[in-house]
């Protein structure tokens, strides 16, 4: 389990650097929930927390960059942070058209309530051309996600 | 002549910053003696912010470890002197940089309790602008603090109990968004990758504690994803001075080593005194000095009817797929397995017949169950991934945006249930062939649940029992005897179907009566017992189960000191009512040829809850060998508390 948080924290931290590197860690679809199991008895022992946890190391590390490399969503540094975390939530969010992971995609992106419908049915409706693979990043999943609000009328003014 | 008027300049400045000097040397000592005079270094709100804790006969030690986090040399232990440090180094002109803080920063709970204190004179002692502080202030934007407590699992020794953290809810943005506010965490520090070493190493101190502030998704994917532990979310009322505060203090313990106990200085006490902290006056981890439970702790908080805005119920993954599931009819559910494992591709005529509405339910429930599967080893991310995504992309085509309802509240928080002491009284009659006995009994349990006990905010099939006492009464020998004490028992029966797969086992051990030595007579043994099996449940409310025990006798009478048995355990549970819970079980234990015995054991235990704390258990026994049976029979009264 620390393995995984230590991962996505370094995965957000280091995301910047990491854009050369063929693995973004922390950033594939699948890669944040997934790795690792906690299968066993005994593996679970370990795994498991009351109170006493691993090495979260301080601070507000999401916000300080996201697993974006694109111009495109560089702004939202919150918003890529909780794709990296995220990507499988969000996505089945979107497959659906609603959901607390979308809403809250949305909140950090900036979306404005008046806007919201509209995001969620984007989302929804462009669902294949954002969710491109099972190997796509979170990274890129905000880049195709900025693309295609960049299509619609009421979104493009996000992605300026 | 300019020389002497540059050389005069300079003898200006140097008095004047002399005389500056002088100021705040005399201002200190203003404050210093004000302080003494409204003996602020005694003073709860002080100790609170220090942590100090009075010592067994006299005196004060710091429950913080880390010696940076005191400005006087014996400030660990020294309130007074602590006190006179701090307020000297409030006039440190240091500069803030990304490593250093100025010390008004560093203790900026301190500094604005004593400014408050003292009324300090900005012109004498000027305030420094803390950016640092400001700006991770506003990044995490507090508004409303809550309380988070995700239930404990019975599958590792430390977090059997729950786990208890605050979250900060951001200012100005909606419910649907929490999953990006900050949370408060306090932990044990450690690397330990073995659970065992690790619970024992948490139990007797040998790791630091620590804060930590991170987004509250990463510990939801914890607890709920990965855990699969419910959440209850306490949307607590405190007044924006007592959050402001909160934040202050937290500022000054993140990356500050603690004491950390498991049993008491543990996560639930720490946020209590956070808590303490925030809001004087109070002194809710005063009532705890021995152990704390984070759902007594938990109780403690809400004692005040006030503080509790809203309780929200956030269910574990395994819970919301279990809601989903009995959402589906059997056929659908066959369909949302042979989806999962592959059997049938999306295009298959029966999936296709569904209508859209129940389609979409069986394709997302499909796609939960290889989330869920994984996240108990069932399968290798990588295989199932492009199943998955293709599993969201069929329900992405399908237009409606209609989900499952969400899994219902529960009546009973986990606050709610009953305490997690227990005491008891009764008493009843042993029976060997003819011989009769009576006895009085007494029990007590410091913590936790047994699977008897009322369910109502406790983790169904899970027993956890700690240091329970037995003490008799013998009535034919006039004599109080220690009748058994276990020290750890502790069940976990989770039922299987076709969708879940759990392994239910036990292990229980302590001191025990079983007839060894000359006479059979039953003295007390020390006992090592567990098991591993299966468990059904034929409802809701009736579970059977199996299982193969192994069980280790160590007593100095025995030949070798010690014996080994192992034999087969078969068992019913049924909650025939909400308060009302029966127990049938039977055990062989075939021991080693050291004690050449068949051990037998049956019993029906009846547990009746009278309240939310107090029940009647009725206990009817048989145990022994062919030749020696024990019959009993015991009725007691059960207090709960905490």
């Amino acid at each position: 389990m620390k393995k995984i948080i230590l991962s996505a924290l370094v995965g957000v931290m280091y995301a910047g650097s990491a854009s050369a590197a063929p693995n973004n860690v922390g950033c594939g679809w699948g890669s944040m929930i997934f790795e690792g199991s906690s299968g066993t008895m005994m593996q679970s022992l370990a795994a498991s927390t009351n109170g006493i946890s691993g090495n979260q190391t301080f601070g507000i590390t999401s916000g300080t960059a996201g697993c974006a490399k694109d111009g495109v969503v560089q702004k939202y540094a919150a918003a890529d942070a909780f794709m990296g975390a995220n990507i499988d939530k969000v996505a089945r969010d979107m497959s659906v058209g609603q959901g607390e992971a979308l809403e809250t995609l949305a909140d950090a992106m900036g979306i404005k309530s008046a806007d919201k419908a509209r995001f969620f049915e984007v989302a929804k409706a462009n669902f294949d051309a954002i969710y491109t693979s099972s190997n796509v990043t979170s990274d890129e999943v905000m880049v195709n996600l900025g693309k295609v609000m960049a299509n619609d009328n009421k979104l493009a003014a996000y992605t300026a | 002549m300019f020389r002497k008027l540059f050389v005069g300049c300079l003898y200006l400045l140097a008095s004047f910053s002399l005389q500056a000097e002088v100021t705040q040397q005399v201002y200190l000592d203003y404050l210093v003696t004000q302080a003494k005079n409204l003996k602020l270094a005694e003073h709860k709100e002080w100790l609170n912010l220090v942590h100090y804790q009075t010592n067994l006969f006299s005196g004060y030690t710091s429950e913080i470890i880390s010696q940076e986090f005191f400005n006087a040399p014996d400030g660990m232990t020294n309130p007074e002197s602590e006190l006179k440090a701090t307020l000297a180094s409030f006039f440190s002109d240091i500069k803030e940089t990304e490593k250093v803080q100025n010390p008004q920063c560093r203790h900026i709970a301190r500094y604005h309790w004593l400014k408050n204190k003292l009324k300090f004179d900005s012109s004498k002692l000027p305030e420094q602008a803390c950016k640092r502080f400001q700006k991770w202030y506003k990044t995490i934007s507090p508004e409303r603090l809550t309380l988070i407590f995700p239930a404990g699992t019975d599958n590792s020794p430390s977090s059997m109990f729950g786990h208890t953290l605050f979250r900060i809810d951001k200012k100005g943005k909606p419910e649907s968004t929490r999953l990006s506010s900050y949370s408060i965490n306090f932990a044990a520090e450690t690397d330990e990758p073995n659970g065992v070493v690790f619970a024992f190493k948490g139990i007797v101190g040998g790791y630091p504690g620590r804060y930590s502030i991170i987004p509250y998704y990463e510990k939801v994917r914890q607890y709920n994803d990965m855990e699969h532990r419910d959440i209850w979310e306490y949307q607590l009322n405190l007044t924006p001075e007592e959050i402001t505060r909160l934040m202050q203090h937290s500022w000054e313990l993140v990356q500050t080593d603690f004491a950390y106990y498991f049993f008491l200085e543990n996560c639930s006490y720490q946020l209590l005194a956070l808590l303490d902290v925030a809001r004087p006056g109070h002194d809710l981890k005063g009532q705890f000095s021995v152990w704390a439970i984070p759902s007594d702790t938990v109780a403690v908080m809400l004692e005040d009817e006030k503080i509790l805005h809203k309780a929200v119920y956030r269910p574990s993954a395994r819970t919301k797929l279990r809601h989903q599931i009995n959402n589906l009819d059997s056929h659908e559910q066959d369909l949302v397995q042979a989806l999962a494992y592959d059997e049938i591709t999306l295009d298959n005529e029966a999936v296709q017949a569904l209508s859209e509405e129940r389609r979409a339910l069986v394709l997302l429930t499909a796609y939960d169950y290889l989330v869920y599967a994984h996240s108990r080893g069932g399968f290798q991310r990588k295989d199932t991934l492009k199943r998955s995504l293709n599993l969201l992309r069929a329900r992405n085509k399908i237009p409606s945006t209609t989900n499952f309802e969400p899994v219902p509240t529960p009546d009973i928080r986990f606050d709610q249930g009953h305490g997690t002491s227990r005491f008891a009284i009764g008493g009843g009659q042993t029976k060997r062939g003819e011989a009769e006995r009576s006895f009085t009994e007494l029990k007590f349990r410091p913590a936790y649940h047994n699977l008897l006990d009322n369910q109502a905010g406790y983790t169904q099939g899970a027993q956890i029992n700690f240091f329970d006492f037995t003490f008799r009464y013998d009535e034919e020998d006039e004599a109080v005897r220690l009748h058994e004490w276990m020290i750890i028992d502790i069940y976990s029966l989770s039922p299987r179907d076709s969708f879940f797969k759990p392994v239910s086992w036990k292990v229980q051990t302590g001191l025990v009566r079983r007839p060894i030595g000359e006479n059979y007579e039953n003295r007390l043994v020390y006992s090592v017992n567990t098991g591993f099996g299966l468990n059904y449940g034929l409802t809701n409310d009736l579970h059977t189960f199996f299982m193969l025990d192994m069980t280790v006798l160590l007593h100095k009478d025995l030949p070798n000191e010690a014996a080994v048995a192992a034999g087969p355990s078969l068992g019913m549970m049924w909650r025939v009512t909400s308060g009302w819970n029966m127990w049938l079980s039977g055990s062989v234990q075939h021991y080693d040829d050291s004690l050449d015995l068949t051990y037998v054991d049956y019993r029906m235990e009846q547990n009746i809850a009278l309240t939310t704390n107090t029940a009647l258990r009725l206990v009817a026994t048989e145990k022994g060998d062919r030749d020696h049976s024990d019959k009993e029979v015991k009725a007691t009264f059960n207090w709960f508390f905490k």
